[in-house]
């Protein structure tokens, strides 16, 4: 190939990264316009995009085209971790299953508190939903910890319990 | 087992190998920190996506001339080849003071410091800079690569169309510009 012919070849590579950039940014503004448009499928093609960049800079401009089909594999053997990265990331922005099993006791007796004004209309079972709270919280506590800890640990939620009532 | 590519060139390819890895530990950090902080903000509200954009675009840009500048090389066109890692050099350089301007402009008007960030958990700012600083010296080291590179090239040292050593460095460039391609996905898009 010619200087001319190689210049020309890898203008064409430089437009379509140019596209599939123009493409990433029209995917991220389209939800914000349109809130109709779904956001979840947007991400997936965000990353699609970028990992098609990166796969026709790594072929194109790095020569891999032009190396050994061994020297190629080892080299997206090291991509597949990129390729996680993309799979993780999205992932960790839609839910976040790990949030609800934190260990955040206050989290816990906040939400409860909430259910027990909900039914405030009969004093009653209001009362029972606290002392149901009660259990609730000491339960997960003494199993996890020592006796002595969990005494403690009982005395600041009544405490909050108190406030919320 | 790796065909006509020289000794050089393999040991580059290696070394950009360990160094994807580590790239890939960070945004896998930046993935699963993301997952466990509660209100992770979306980055589009205090990171400028135009400005990152046009960053992006001066990294392809400067990869495309890098690989013209290797072509011109192979052509034993040297003063061409010269004039184009110089391009590459500048729109690195470029980058850096737009980096520069970026940190700065982050660090006063959206309070977010390596420690600290107003609008929102710590974590955002520190994995952001973290990620970003460790590519941004990437980018430095790249471009002192390129100006010992085209010192060489003006010296003649390449005129005989052997341009080995303007290839391996052009790896080197073009896995940068790979890298950010990546991170700006990840942390500014999504």
């Amino acid at each position: 190939m010619t200087y001319e012919q190689k210049v020309k070849s890898y203008m064409k590579v430089f437009y379509i990264l140019i596209a599939l950039t123009v493409v990433e940014l029209i995917f991220v503004e389209l939800p914000k316009m349109y809130p109709s448009i779904p956001h979840k499928p947007m991400v997936i093609l965000i990353c699609a995009a970028s990992l098609a960049k990166a796969v026709y800079v790594a072929y194109y401009f790095m020569h891999l085209n032009h190396e050994t089909p061994w020297l190629r594999k080892l080299i997206f053997l090291a991509l597949i971790c990129f390729f996680y990265a993309a799979v993780l990331i999205p992932d960790t922005i839609w839910d976040r299953p790990m949030v609800k099993y934190l260990p955040e006791p206050a989290r816990v007796f906040k939400t409860e508190a909430h259910h027990g004004a909900d039914a405030k209309g009969h004093e009653t079972s209001a009362t029972k939903a606290a002392g149901e709270t009660k259990a609730n919280a000491a339960t997960p506590d003494t199993s996890a910890t020592q006796a002595p800890a969990a005494a403690g640990a009982e005395a600041p939620g009544n405490t909050e319990e108190a406030q919320w009532e | 087992m790796f065909g006509r590519a020289t000794n050089g060139k393999v040991g580059m390819w290696f070394f950009l190998i360990t160094d994807a890895l580590t790239f890939s530990g960070l945004l896998l950090g930046y993935g699963i920190l993301r997952a466990r902080t509660p209100d992770w903000p979306s980055p589009a509200d205090y990171l400028g996506i135009p400005l990152s954009a046009f960053m992006t675009f001066l990294l392809i840009c400067s990869s495309v001339t890098m690989v013209i500048a290797q072509a011109a090389g192979e052509a034993k066109q040297t003063q061409k080849m010269l004039k184009y890692l110089l391009f590459t050099a500048l729109g690195g350089a470029i980058f850096l003071g737009i980096q520069a301007y970026e940190y700065w402009h982050l660090a006063h008007a959206m309070g977010m410091t390596f420690s600290d960030f107003l609008h929102g958990p710590p974590q955002f700012a520190s994995s952001f800079y973290i990620i970003t600083g460790f590519h941004g010296f990437h980018v430095f080291s790249g471009v002192t690569y390129l100006l010992i590179i085209a010192a060489r090239t003006a010296s003649g040292k390449y005129n005989d169309g052997n341009i080995n050593h303007v290839e391996i460095c052009g790896l080197f460039w073009h896995f940068v510009d790979l890298v950010w391609i990546l991170v700006f996905t990840f942390l500014y898009l999504i």
